[in-house]
């Protein structure tokens, strides 16, 4: 099953031109599937320790905006942007070039849900 | 400030058999939507047209895309920053006309 | 030319892929043109799925892309793929009117008087 998903999503990368890194983590970082481009640059810092803990203390502080729960967070760097989508308990990350098409990403989202399912389960369970 | 934008998606919307249409922009995010058209469907509509767009890098002129399913037609065409998306659906009147 | 395919009027060029991408048949303008047949398949794989509630996945059979004097079209029959392309100005002195030319050809041209126009105004008036 794990087979499949992985295969799913590296068909996702590939589908976006431009995207980098797709990665599937629990709240607290925790990689529990993640796919990239071998000769792509080097995206490293999409697994640094930090960076899910921030973008889930982010996604708390925005959800008290008044506005409702947070879904998705889009950060825009000079040579990267970073999708973020929260799926609690899962978080999703999409690291791509600044110029990737950041709708396309978005349009993933449904797309993912019952992939999503599979793996939410599995983290429930533990 | 969209005012314009509203205007042209109004005058598209308005043409016969039109379903919806949309307007992208260079991240493939929606600017615009009117009709019964879903505003997620800039990002793909517009990577159809990047796509496109490697076919004959050369041209001058935008190219027209168009996808067909029975009497339902998708429309994308990309000019410089912007890309704009139709849906068509043929009346039963004018697809008898076109057979 | 004499040797390659006929397949519409005002042709000038094809191809002929599996559904894995191979190129079976080619010629004219598209002859051995594996660049042309790989941005095709990339195409129609982000067709797949543009939105389930207006088409559903996997329903399209047809694509037409238009340039200012020529076009493709591609459709997809029996695991096959066959994308043409054809000159709109005419051959030679060949007779232009509709009834030379097919409907997939028709129905393209139909199609984008309708729609390019709205499209094109509307992105002038927002560059402007």
């Amino acid at each position: 099953m794990s087979d499949d998903i992985k295969k799913y999503f590296n068909g996702l990368l590939h589908k976006v031109s431009g995207l980098y890194v797709i990665q599937i983590t629990d709240r607290d970082g925790v990689p529990l599937l993640r796919v990239s481009h071998s000769q792509e640059k080097n995206v490293d810092f999409a697994l640094m320790p930090s960076l899910i803990p921030t973008f889930t203390t982010a996604s708390d502080q925005a959800s008290k905006l008044g506005l409702g729960r947070n879904k998705t967070i889009i950060s825009m760097y000079s040579n990267y942007q970073v999708v973020q989508m929260n799926k609690l308990p899962l978080i999703l990350t999409f690291v791509g070039a600044e110029d990737c098409n950041t709708g396309h990403i978005l349009a993933l989202e449904h797309q993912v849900d019952g992939y999503l399912e599979d793996i939410k389960m599995a983290v429930t369970e533990s | 400030m969209e005012q314009q934008l509203e205007k042209v998606l109004n005058e598209i919307v308005t043409q016969q058999d039109t379903v919806g249409a949309l307007l992208a922009n260079r991240q493939g995010l929606c600017l615009g939507a009117k009709g019964n058209i879903n505003p997620n469907v800039s990002g793909i509509g517009m990577a159809i047209s990047e796509q496109v767009a490697k076919l004959e890098p050369n041209s001058s002129v935008p190219a027209t895309i168009c996808l067909y399913s029975g009497s339902k037609r998708c429309v994308i065409q990309k000019d410089g920053e912007i890309t704009g998306i139709i849906y068509k659906q043929a009346t039963t009147g004018s697809t008898a006309a076109s057979n | 030319m004499d040797k390659d395919k006929l397949i519409v009027p005002n042709q000038i060029g094809y191809l002929i892929l599996k559904d894995d991408g191979a190129v079976l048949e080619s010629g004219g303008d598209l002859k051995n043109d594996e660049r042309s047949a790989n941005v095709i398949m990339g195409l129609l794989n982000l067709t797949e799925s543009i939105d389930e509630n207006f088409m559903p996945n996997s329903s399209c059979e047809r694509i037409t892309i238009d340039y200012e004097h020529h076009s493709y079209s591609i459709c997809m029959s029996n695991r096959r793929i066959y994308i043409v392309k054809s000159s709109k100005s005419p051959h030679n002195g060949a007779t232009t009117s509709s009834s030379s030319s097919t409907s997939v050809y028709n129905d393209a041209t139909e199609g984008n008087s309708n729609a390019t126009n709205p499209a094109s105004t509307s992105s002038s008036t927002v560059l402007a």
